[in-house]
């Protein structure tokens, strides 16, 4: 056998010769160090669990909020929408929330709520983009609002309405009051009150309007009550089958069926959406989603045969 | 003094058992007796934790010190030690010696003691001020120190890989099978790492490296 070299030899046996003093440790001392381990172990564990019980419910929180944050992201403010295009108004989100008109730009005798563009032309002339446009009109002496929409005018001479502007057609639902169409060459046609008998009885329900039922949905949602979302959104997509609202809300509907699995009903839902709105923006994400799910019935409506 | 062959496959060095500290099994303790305090123990039993750490407390003291080379460490990384050992021991499987999976312990407690940069400056400033420390002492003894603080500030310089190979084998005298054990690595990494650390070392400490020569006994 050969051993390292000599020189190496010195070293080596200086390591091993050292002299070992007796260690001071005392098993108290050890057992009591035990105790402070376990303790900071222990508190280790319920920090982390506490940690991941708040990441756990921060994600919670986040998956719901989601859709209603991102949405207002995308929403255009009041100023931008004013000088946004018409490709732009495809865009228009009316999760967003509700828009008040400055009290000086309109006659005091003048209200409106909008969740989209408005443009105020003066104190008794307002031209609607597309979106949902609640209005109410106070009776004025020789005075009445005068409403721009695309294609046609209106005018309220008093009275409250709900005004639908979806791709550049409008719809009008007078509850009360008096108002009438003007056509080109200035003619009057007046409009036929819809659901005075609301009015009457101030304690009856109502037909909720497509902002309503969408608030309604992004409650539920918020609420992590995803299957409720759902029905009252399928009852927008039927009550309100053009609104602006339902053009959101469908695919809010599609995406909330496909997370329940209900892989047909979500097809259904994407597939109605392309009829609706065959030139959308958003058309080859919501294809793209469609192409993830797999082929099934066909579909008629929201409904798979 | 003849230092043995690290890379003789099952021959013990032959100043190992210089060294030898009482084992368990020296005091007339068996090994079912050891694994009945060991199952004692992991039931929280303090009184089987004492006597395990009363078993195998000089063992593990010296232990340290060789592989630290740090007296003002020992204390400390003992008690880190056992504290581990005993949060520990649902994960000695009984397989090995306990002396063996405590040795491992040990390893890995003074590989965080070597990974300190401050504890390593800390030991080469010791290092430069050996000569005025320890003034009184006999030539001899005086240069044995030198010796052991040229040692420890070299292999600090190695991996450590390299050193525990080395420390096991060489300053701990175990016979390879022991350090493969110890170490769990293989006897061929075991000699191989033992062999590179002291040609490491020799350039280290300025001296001549031929490498292995024979074949052993």
């Amino acid at each position: 056998m050969t051993t390292p070299r000599p020189e190496l030899q010195r070293f080596i046996a200086a390591a091993r010769e050292q002299p070992i003093a007796p260690t001071n440790v005392t098993a108290e001392a050890v057992l009591a160090g035990l105790e402070q381990h376990r303790g900071r172990a222990q508190a280790r564990r319920t920090i982390m669990l506490s940690a991941a019980i708040a990441l756990a419910a921060s994600l919670v929180a986040v998956s719901l909020l989601w859709p209603m944050l991102s949405a207002r992201e995308a929403a255009p403010t009041l100023q931008q929408a004013g000088h946004a295009d018409a490709q732009d108004h495809r865009h228009i989100n009316l999760e967003a929330p509700t828009y008040a008109i400055p009290p000086l730009a309109l006659d005091s005798a003048v209200s409106l709520r909008t969740s989209t563009q408005v443009e105020v032309r003066g104190p008794w002339s307002i031209a609607l983009g597309e979106g949902v446009h609640e209005l109410e009109v106070e009776a004025s002496p020789g005075r009445a609002l005068r409403v721009s929409l695309p294609g046609l005018e209106l005018e309220v001479a008093e009275g409250s309405a709900t005004i639908e502007v979806v791709q550049r057609t409008a719809a009008v639902k007078l509850h009360n009051g008096v108002a009438a169409w003007i056509s080109e060459d200035g003619e009057r046609t007046v409009l036929s009150v819809e659901h005075i008998e609301l009015h009457a009885s101030a304690g009856a329900p109502s037909d909720p309007t497509a902002t309503q039922l969408a608030r309604e949905a992004e409650l539920l949602l918020a609420a992590g009550k995803p299957d409720k979302a759902a029905s009252v959104l399928r009852r927008l997509v039927s009550s309100y089958p053009r609104a602006s609202q339902t053009r959101t809300g469908l695919l809010d509907l599609a995406r909330l069926l496909r997370n329940a699995k209900r892989t047909d009903e979500a097809r259904c839902a994407y597939e109605l959406y392309l009829q609706r709105w065959p030139d959308s923006a958003v058309e080859n994400e919501v294809r793209a989603s469609l192409a993830r799910l797999d082929p099934g019935r066909p579909c008629r409506g929201l409904d798979p045969r | 003094m003849a230092v043995a062959n690290p890379h003789a496959p099952d021959e013990k060095p032959a100043g190992a058992t210089i060294h030898a500290l009482p084992l368990p099994d020296k005091q007339g303790d068996t090994q079912a007796t050891i694994l009945g305090l060991v199952a004692r123990a992991r039931r929280h039993d303090p009184a089987a934790q004492r006597e395990l750490f009363e078993l195998h407390k000089a063992r593990v003291c010296a232990q340290v010190q060789r592989m630290t080379g740090d007296p003002a460490s020992v204390d400390d990384l003992v008690q880190e030690v056992f504290i581990a050992a005993f949060a520990n021991l649902d994960r000695f499987r009984g397989d090995s010696q306990l002396h063996t999976w405590l040795y491992r312990i040990v390893v890995n407690k003074a590989r965080n003691w070597w990974d300190s940069e401050q504890r390593r400056r800390r030991r080469e400033l010791r290092a430069t001020q050996i000569p005025a420390q320890v003034q009184t002492t006999p030539h001899d003894q005086l240069e044995v120190h030198e010796h052991r603080e040229q040692l420890y500030v070299a292999l600090g310089e190695l991996s450590p890989k390299l050193r525990e190979a080395f420390i096991a084998r060489v300053v701990e005298g175990m016979s390879l099978l022991e350090a493969s054990e110890a170490l769990e690595v293989p006897v061929s990494t075991v000699s191989y790492r033992t062999r590179r650390a002291e040609e490491l070392l020799c350039q280290a400490l300025g001296v001549a490296f031929h490498g292995p020569s024979g074949g052993g006994s």
